[in-house]
C-alpha cells in the first residue's frame, strides 16, 4: 500500500483517528499509523494534542493524550522550565474538564499517565505531584504549583473530595507507581524521580486509607490496585520510608475481605502479597490473619470451595489460604496451638475437595505443592534440629498421613467412561498430579521409611479383598513411586513378599476374575520397579516372567511387559540360565504366531540375550547364542530374497507381513523391495539388541601389554562372528541406500567395542578395520561411521597395545581421503567433525602414525582443511579444529626425530594458524565460540616461542585482521595481557574482552 | 545472579539455548536488524520464560542415583559435586551414566522475595 499524505486540516486529521480505531485492513491501519506517527513527531505535534484534546469524542481525546506522551518522551530535554510549567499546568486542566464532562475512562486514566510521564521528566517541578493533582481536584481548577504551599493537609483535602475525584486521584496514584517503577532505580538520570516519587508516600497513604473505605464509583477496588502497585514497588525499593507507612493500610485492607464485592480483588491483593513479599507483613498482620481464617465466614468459604473447587470466591479464599500456609510453614509445623491444627486440619481438607482431579478439582494441584514444601520444611527440621525436642513432630506426623490418604484416594482412575469423555488436557493433567503425588511420597519416605511401605502394602490387601480395583490400582502406584527409595534391606523385602506371596501374580493373569486394563498395567509396571527384589526372591521369578510373556502379544500391554521382561531379565540373568532354552522356544511360539510390535520384539530379543550372557561354559552359551541367531539370519535370508525375487511376497505369512509395521491401512501397501527393507531392518535392530543384551556386566582385568589375540582361540566362536560380518555386509551390499542399516550396523559395532572378554560381537580388530576403510564415500551416514570408528579407536587404546599402530596407519588414509573428497568443508558437518576428531585422537596417543603418514601431502591437506573449518561459521567441526591445534601445539613425544618433524611443522604452520586465531578473536567467531578458541591460544603461548611474533604479525596487519574497531593501544594491550598470562586461565576473559572491542559497544548487551 | 532489572535469574543464558540465542541476537545486531537494546529484552524475557516454563509446563522427570563427593552452599546457591551418576528417565525407564555431574540449584525465590 502507498503511504498516505499527511493530512492538512484537523478535520483530516479527526477522520484519520476515527479510521485508526474503525474495524479496516492491517495494511490500512499501518498505513494510518505510519502517518500518524509522522504528524506526532513533528513540530506541530504540542498544537496538534492541544487541538484534539478539546474534541468531544473520546477515542480522539486519548489520541491527544497519546500525541502528549509520545512529545514528552520525545522532546521534553527542549522544553524550558516555563514551557513545562504550563503544560504541566494545562494537562491537569484537560483532565479536569474531562473529569467533568464525562469523558470515558480510558481517556482519563490515559491522561494520567500524560501527567506521570510529565513527572519523570519533570519531578522537581511538582515533588508533590499527587498532592498538587488531589488540591486541584478539590478546587475544581488547574493552579500553578507555587499555589500548593496555601493548600491545607493533605488528609483534609482528600476528604473533600467525592467518589468521582477520589477515583481520579487514585488512578494517577496508581499509575504514578507503575510508570515510575518501569524506569531503572539504579540509573543516575532516574534516582531523583524515584526519591521524589517515595516523598509522595504519605500522601498516597491518606488518598488510600479514605479509599479504602468507599465503595462508591469503585473507589475502594481501584484503591486495592493502587495499594498492590505500591507494595510491588516498595518490595523492589526497599526503603523503610515507604514500606513503614504503607504497613497501616493492611487493617483497613483487610476489611474489605468482609465486603463481598470486594473480596477477589482483596484475596488476590493478600495472595499476591504472601506469595511474593510475605515480609511485608507484621506479625500483627499474620495474627489477624490467622483469627480471620478460624472465623465462621472463612468456615463458610472453605465449605464453599470443598464443594465446588469452580467456586470463584471458593477458589481465591483455598488459593489465600495455601499461600498464608506457605508464608507461615515453618511456624505451622513446629505450632502445637489449637488455631494452627485447625488451620493444617484444613489444609489436609483440600486435599478432598469434591470431584476427579485437575477437570473437576483445581485445588488438589496447588493443595499438594503446599504439603511438599511442608514435608520438605519437616525434614529439613528432623535433619538438622539436634537439639530440640520436636514435640510438634507428632502432630506433623498425624496431619502428613492424612495427606497420604488424601491424595492416595484423589490419585485412583476414574470409570473408564468417565475418563473417555475428559479432553486431552485434562487427561495430561491428571497423569501429571499423579506424578507430583509420587514426587512428595518419595519425600515422605525420607521421614516415615518402612511405615509408608507398610501402609501402602496394607491398604493393597484390604482392597484386594474387597476387589476395590480403582484401590488396588492406587495402592500399586504408590508403591511403585517409592521403588527408587527401597533399598536392600531385609524390613522392605518383607514387606513386598506380603504383596507378591498374595494373589498378586492371579490376579494380573485374570485367572479368577477380570480387571481393568489399568490395574494390569502398573501391576506389570511394578514388578519391573521391584526387579531387584526378584533378584533376591527367586521364588516369585516365574510368576512374574509368564505374566509378563503372556501379555506381550497383548497392543496395550505388549510393549510394556516386553520392557519388563528386558529389565528383569537383565537383572536376574544369573538365575535363568537354566531357562534360556525354554526362553528361546517361548519366543518362537510367540512369533509363529503373531507380529509382534518391532520394539517389544527387540526387548525380547535383549532379554534372552543377557540369560545367554550368564551362562558360564561357553559351548553352551555359544549354542544358545546361534538358536536365537538363527531367527535373525533366516529373517535377513528372506529379506535378501525377496528383494531379488518380488515374486515371492507372500502377505499372508507372519514372515514377510513383519516388514509391514510401519503401513497403515489408507495408504497403499508397500512394495517387496520396501517390505523387505523393513524386515532387514528389524532383523538389524535385533541383531543390535543382542549385541546389548550380551555386554558383560562385570568389569575384567585388561593385560596391556599382552600380544593381541588377532582372531579368538575358539573356531565355533570365529565362526558365528564371520558368519555375523558376512550377515551385516550382505544387508549392506543388498540395502546400500538405506542410511538405517548402517546407523544399526555401527550400533551393532559399538556394542562389541565395550567388552574385554571374547563373544559373538567382540570381532578382531583387523576385521573392524577392514570394514571402515572399505566403506566409499558414498556410504549414507557417512559421519555416523566415523564416529563410531572414533568409537572403535578408543577401544581399541583401551585394550593390547601390540597391533594398534597398524589399525590406525590403516584408518588414517581412509579419514583423509574422505576429508579430501568433501566439495567443501562445511558441506557434511558432520563428516568434517569426526574425521578431525579421529585423526585427533590418533595424534593424540600415536603422532608418529600421523606424521609418517604417505603421501605426505595427505597430512598437509589435513592441517589446511582445518584451518579452513576453523575459518568457517559451523560450530560443531570449528570445535573440533579447536581441540585438534590444542592438541597439536602442545604435542610431545620421546622420540627425538618425531618431535623434530613436529617442531618443523609448527614452525611452517604457526604463522598461518596464528593468523586464522587471531581472526576469529578479532571479530569473526560467534561469541558461543570464544572458550574454545581460547584453548589453542592458551597452548601457542605457553608453548611456542615465537607466538608473541606471529600474533603481532596479524593484530597489526590491516589486511588480515577483520576489525577496525580495536585500537592500537587495545591490541598492544591484549598482546601483552595474553603473553603474561602464559595461557593462565584469565586469558579466556581477556580474549572475551578483545573480542567485544573489536566488535564494538553494540555487543556489550551480554557478558 | 539475578539481573538487574527482573526477579528472575540469568543462569539458563549459559545453557545451550541461552547461548545460541545470544550468538542469533549478536548476528541481528551485525546485520543491523536490531539494536542491543531490543537484545537485552529479548534476553530478558528469555530468562523469565526459562523460569516460568521449567517451573510451570516442564513436567517430564528424572531420578538419579550417584556418591555425593562435595557439596557447599554459598551466597544462596547449592552445588553438589556427584560421582558415579546413573540417571533414570521418566518414559520407559531408560538409564544415562555419567562418571561426574556437577549440579548448580539457586532457590525460586530470590532472598528479597522470602
Amino acid at each position: 500500500m502507498e503511504p498516505l499524505p499527511l493530512p492538512t486540516t484537523l478535520e483530516e486529521v479527526q477522520r484519520l483517528i476515527q479510521a485508526l480505531y474503525s474495524q479496516n485492513t492491517p495494511e490500512t491501519i499501518t498505513a494510518i499509523q505510519e502517518v500518524l506517527q509522522r504528524l506526532q513527531k513533528s513540530d506541530q505535534g504540542w498544537q496538534l494534542a492541544k487541538s484534539l484534546v478539546e474534541s468531544p469524542q473520546d477515542n480522539i481525546k486519548f489520541f491527544a493524550a497519546l500525541t502528549l506522551i509520545v512529545k514528552l518522551n520525545r522532546e521534553s530535554a527542549n522544553l524550558s522550565e516555563d514551557a513545562a510549567k504550563e503544560l504541566l499546568q494545562n494537562i491537569v486542566q484537560w483532565l479536569l474538564d474531562s473529569m467533568n464532562n464525562g469523558t470515558a475512562n480510558f481517556v482519563i486514566k490515559k491522561l494520567c499517565s500524560a501527567l506521570v510521564t510529565h513527572f519523570i521528566y519533570f519531578s522537581q517541578l511538582w515533588p508533590k505531584c499527587l498532592r498538587q493533582l488531589v488540591y486541584c481536584l478539590d478546587i475544581g481548577r488547574s493552579v500553578p504549583v507555587e499555589a500548593l504551599d496555601e493548600a491545607l493537609q493533605t488528609n483534609a483535602v482528600v476528604g473533600n473530595l467525592d467518589s468521582r475525584k477520589m477515583w481520579v486521584a487514585i488512578q494517577f496514584a496508581t499509575a504514578l507507581v507503575e510508570e515510575v517503577g518501569k524506569t531503572d532505580m539504579n540509573s543516575a538520570k532516574f534516582l531523583q524521580v524515584h526519591d521524589r516519587l517515595v516523598g509522595n508516600t504519605l500522601d498516597v497513604i491518606s488518598l488510600l486509607d479514605r479509599g479504602l473505605t468507599r465503595t462508591e464509583e469503585g473507589c475502594s477496588q481501584v484503591s486495592l490496585v493502587c495499594f498492590q502497585a505500591w507494595i510491588l514497588y516498595a518490595q523492589r525499593a526497599t526503603t523503610e520510608n515507604l514500606t513503614t507507612p504503607l504497613k497501616t493500610l493492611v487493617g483497613p485492607a483487610m476489611n474489605c475481605f468482609l465486603i463481598e464485592d470486594l473480596f477477589q480483588e482483596t484475596a488476590g491483593l493478600f495472595t499476591d502479597v504472601l506469595q511474593n513479599y510475605s515480609t511485608f507483613f507484621t506479625d500483627a498482620h499474620y495474627a489477624d490473619l490467622s483469627s480471620l481464617f478460624d472465623s465462621q465466614w472463612a468456615a463458610q468459604l472453605y465449605n464453599q470451595l470443598r464443594e465446588d473447587t469452580n467456586d470463584q470466591d471458593g477458589m481465591s479464599f483455598g488459593l489465600l489460604l495455601l499461600a498464608y500456609g506457605d508464608a507461615k510453614v515453618h511456624d505451622l509445623m513446629t505450632s502445637t496451638d489449637e488455631v494452627s491444627q485447625r488451620l493444617l486440619d484444613r489444609l489436609v481438607g483440600l486435599l478432598a475437595a469434591n470431584g476427579y482431579l485437575v477437570g473437576e478439582d483445581n485445588i488438589f494441584v496447588p493443595t499438594l505443592e503446599f504439603w511438599s514444601t511442608f514435608v520438605e520444611c519437616v525434614v529439613d527440621s528432623s535433619f538438622s534440629d539436634e537439639t530440640g525436642t520436636q514435640s510438634w513432630r507428632p502432630y506433623a506426623d498425624q496431619h502428613l498421613k492424612n495427606v497420604v490418604i488424601n491424595s492416595w484416594r484423589k490419585i485412583q482412575w476414574p470409570p473408564a467412561e468417565t475418563f473417555a469423555e475428559w479432553d486431552s488436557s485434562e487427561r495430561v493433567g491428571f497423569g501429571d498430579a499423579r506424578k507430583d503425588v509420587a514426587d512428595m511420597l518419595q519425600s515422605i519416605f525420607t521421614l516415615n521409611g518402612v511405615t509408608l511401605v507398610s501402609f501402602f502394602v496394607d491398604l493393597f490387601l484390604q482392597s484386594l479383598q474387597t476387589q476395590a480395583w480403582a484401590e488396588v490400582e492406587g495402592s500399586e502406584f504408590c508403591l511403585g513411586a517409592l521403588s527408587d527409595c527401597v533399598t536392600e534391606n531385609p524390613e522392605y523385602d518383607r514387606e513386598l513378599s506380603r504383596i507378591f506371596s498374595s494373589p498378586f501374580f492371579d490376579l494380573l493373569s485374570e485367572a479368577q476374575v477380570p480387571i481393568p486394563l489399568r490395574l494390569r498395567q502398573t501391576g506389570l509396571s511394578l514388578i519391573e520397579r521391584y526387579c531387584e527384589y526378584f533378584e533376591r526372591h527367586s521364588e516369585y521369578l516365574p510368576h512374574a516372567l509368564n505374566l509378563l510373556f503372556a501379555a506381550v502379544g497383548d497392543s496395550v500391554l505388549g510393549g510394556p511387559s516386553a520392557r519388563s521382561i528386558s529389565t528383569l531379565c537383565s537383572s536376574c540373568r544369573s538365575i535363568l540360565t537354566g531357562e534360556a532354552a525354554a526362553f528361546i522356544r517361548h519366543y518362537q511360539t510367540i512369533r509363529s504366531g503373531q507380529v509382534l510390535d518391532s520394539i517389544a520384539e527387540e526387548k525380547i530379543v535383549h532379554a534372552i540375550a543377557s540369560i545367554i550372557q550368564a551362562i558360564p561354559q561357553e559351548d553352551v552359551r555359544l549354542a544358545m547364542f546361534e538358536d536365537l541367531y538363527q531367527f535373525i539370519k533366516q529373517d535377513v535370508e528372506r529379506a535378501v530374497q525377496l528383494k531379488a525375487q518380488p515374486g515371492i511376497l507372500n502377505l499372508a505369512d507372519p514372515n514377510f507381513s513383519r516388514g509391514l509395521e510401519n503401513w497403515s491401512s489408507p495408504q497403499p501397501v508397500p512394495g517387496p523391495d520396501e517390505i523387505a527393507l523393513q524386515i532387514a531392518l528389524r532383523a538389524l535392530r535385533c541383531l543390535s539388541s543382542m549385541a546389548k543384551g550380551l555386554q558383560d556386566t562385570k568389569d575384567h582385568v585388561v593385560e596391556l601389554d599382552a600380544e593381541n589375540q588377532q582372531a579368538p582361540t575358539n573356531g565355533r566362536l570365529a565362526n558365528t562372528q564371520s558368519d555375523i560380518i558376512n550377515l551385516m555386509a550382505g544387508v549392506q551390499s543388498t540395502f546400500g541406500a538405506s542410511g538405517e542399516v548402517v546407523e544399526t550396523i555401527c550400533n551393532i559395532f559399538r556394542a562389541g567395542f565395550s567388552e574385554t572378554e571374547p563373544g559373538p560381537f567382540v570381532f578382531p580388530a583387523e576385521v573392524v578395520t577392514q570394514f571402515f576403510v572399505r566403506q566409499p564415500f558414498a556410504t549414507p551416514r557417512l559421519g555416523t561411521l566415523l564416529s563410531t570408528a572414533c568409537s572403535f579407536v578408543g577401544s581399541l587404546y583401551r585394550g593390547p597395545r601390540m597391533y594398534v599402530p597398524n589399525h590406525l596407519a590403516q584408518l588414517l588414509p581412509w579419514v583423509i581421503n574422505t576429508l579430501q573428497t568433501l566439495p567443501e568443508p562445511e558441506s557434511d558437518v558432520e563428516i568434517s567433525q569426526n574425521g578431525i576428531v579421529l585423526v585427533d585422537r590418533i595424534m593424540g596417543r600415536y603422532p608418529s602414525v600421523v606424521f609418517q603418514l604417505q603421501p605426505p601431502q595427505l597430512l598437509e591437506f589435513f592441517f589446511l582443511f582445518t584451518l579452513k573449518v576453523l575459518n568457517g561459521k559451523e560450530p560443531l567441526p570449528k570445535g573440533a579444529a579447536a581441540d585438534f591445534w590444542s592438541g597439536f601445539i602442545s604435542l610431545k613425544t620421546e622420540d627425538p626425530a618425531l618431535q623434530n618433524t613436529i617442531a618443523n611443522a609448527m614452525a611452517h604452520l604457526g604463522p598461518l594458524f596464528a593468523r586464522t586465531l587471531m581472526q576469529n578473536i578479532g571479530g569473526n567467531a560467534a561469541r558461543s565460540e570464544l572458550d574454545k578458541l581460547s584453548d589453542p591460544l592458551k597452548k601457542l603461548v605457553a608453548s611456542q616461542a615465537r607466538a608473541q611474533a606471529w600474533l603481532e604479525q596479524v593484530l597489526f596487519d590491516e589486511g588480515a585482521f577483520p576489525s577496525a574497531q580495536a585500537s592500537h593501544e587495545e591490541k598492544m594491550v591484549f598482546l601483552k595481557k595474553v603473553m603474561a598470562l602464559r595461557g593462565g586461565r584469565m586469558t579466556n576473559q581477556v580474549v572475551r574482552e578483545f573480542w567485544l572491542a573489536c566488535r564494538g559497544s553494540n555487543f556489550t548487551y551480554a557478558s | 545472579m539475578a539481573t538487574n532489572s527482573t526477579n528472575f535469574y540469568d543462569l539458563y543464558r549459559h545453557g545451550s539455548l541461552g547461548v545460541s540465542l545470544t550468538d542469533a541476537l549478536d548476528d541481528l545486531i551485525s546485520a543491523e536488524r536490531i539494536d542491543p537494546q531490543l537484545a537485552i529484552k529479548v534476553l530478558n524475557q528469555f530468562d523469565r520464560i526459562v523460569a516460568e516454563s521449567l517451573q510451570e509446563r516442564v513436567k517430564a522427570r528424572l531420578t538419579f542415583k550417584g556418591s555425593l563427593d562435595t557439596y557447599r552452599f554459598c551466597d544462596e546457591v547449592w552445588t553438589f559435586l556427584i560421582k558415579n551418576v546413573t540417571f533414570k528417565m521418566d518414559n520407559g525407564g531408560s538409564t544415562v551414566q555419567a562418571d561426574k555431574v556437577k549440579i548448580v540449584s539457586c532457590s525460586a525465590k530470590r532472598t528479597d522475595e522470602k
